[in-house]
């Protein structure tokens, strides 16, 4: 039933997951822009979000309004920088360096798997489907992933509306605009 | 100076102002990361109104008083004193007194093919950005450009502008909308 392909009018429907799968699983690169929501147990922020990701490089921006507050995070195979108003500093994973220095974190790593709708590989993950057979909810390193909203761009249904908890964290990532680079060679 | 004074020319006669934007986000080296395109509402003194239309939607929204950053995606309200916003917030520098600005900014002014361009550099470190400049088409602002201590720079150019047309106030009145976030910054 996969047969007739995805159209926006209708959603999801069963057996388009199955069929993209694979494809999502070799996205390596693409352009996402977006809203990211966090909600702390003291404090609470809102960011747009640019996410340049290439096949090894990456650079997720996050600002406020007007581009003020800029924060940059780059990643390369082995470094990985931020760049923000009080200047540029390393550490070895983004977790790490945003923890240290914007005292909140996000599992950057496993993000770039989770905006796919996909587990991060070589960990224990359990991925609940709804009733067409699209991930509604990620369980993976004790943060909890729905998938509230999908949206359709060259054929692939990628998350639009994403909601991901762990203990007090509460973080919602909203993309307004993907641009998967899908290399149909 | 005689440049401050020049700029306070400029925007002294400034009542309301209300333009299309584009905004760039533009790294060290010139390369483009972000563009949004939206409209803003500008009424002296204090008021202010900054509509975000694309990629993404976003309202700012200065009553005087408060101002309230409003994203629907995340049905997100955040609430900010004016005070404590506006060095944030330069186009909202607009909306303030021109003393104010000329007192906490050191103006200088060129010619630059064709336009008065006026560079204001903060007087006290803690602005988020380290230079400001304002360009006038004869004598009507077209951009406002910020530059931060890495050298990424915040574009923004006007267009469609009309200066001291009759705005209503109820475009600078906002209401939180219900089933929203509501976050107060100053607490």
């Amino acid at each position: 039933c996969a047969s007739r392909p995805p159209s926006h009018e209708d959603g999801p429907q069963p057996g388009q997951w199955d069929a993209q799968e694979s494809t999502l699983e070799a996205l390596e690169r693409w352009q996402l822009v977006g809203k990211v929501g966090l909600r702390l147990p003291n404090d609470s922020t809102s960011a747009n979000l640019d996410w340049h990701q290439g096949a090894a490089y990456y650079r997720m921006m996050l600002t406020g309004p007007f581009g003020s507050g800029r924060s940059v995070l780059e990643g390369r195979s082995d470094e990985v920088t931020l760049t923000t108003g009080e200047g540029r500093f390393e550490a070895e994973t983004p977790e790490a360096l945003m923890q240290e220095q914007l005292g909140w974190s996000l599992p950057v790593s496993s993000l770039h798997y989770w905006v796919r709708g996909l587990p991060a590989p070589d960990r224990a993950s359990q991925r609940e489907m709804d009733d067409r057979g699209f991930p509604a909810e990620l369980d993976q390193d004790g943060w909890t992933i729905e998938y509230r909203d999908w949206t359709l761009v060259e054929d692939l249904w990628l998350p639009r509306r994403m909601v991901m908890t762990q203990d007090d964290v509460r973080a919602t990532l909203v993309v307004n605009e993907w641009e998967p680079q899908v290399d149909n060679d | 100076n005689e440049d401050a004074d020049r700029l306070t020319d400029l925007l002294e006669p400034l009542e309301t102002y209300r333009a299309d934007f584009e905004q760039q986000i533009l790294d060290g080296g010139g390369e483009r990361l972000q563009e949004a395109q939206g409209r803003m509402w500008l009424s002296r003194p204090g008021l202010f109104r900054w509509e975000v239309d694309a990629p993404y939607q976003q309202e700012v929204v200065s009553d005087g008083d408060e101002v309230y950053l409003y994203d629907p995606d995340l049905e997100q309200v955040t609430v900010q004193s004016l005070d404590r916003r506006v060095t944030h917030t330069p186009a909202l520098l607009l909306s303030g007194s021109t003393s104010d600005l000329t007192e906490s900014y050191d103006v200088s002014h060129r010619e630059q093919d064709g336009h008065d361009v006026f560079t204001l550099t903060p007087r006290d470190a803690d602005t988020l950005f380290e230079e400001l400049s304002m360009a006038f088409d004869d004598d009507r602002l077209t951009m406002l450009d910020m530059t931060d201590s890495t050298g990424q720079r915040t574009a923004i150019e006007f267009s469609s502008i009309e200066v001291n047309a009759d705005i209503d106030d109820s475009q600078f009145e906002f209401d939180i909308p219900d089933g929203a976030d509501v976050i107060r910054e100053d607490e």
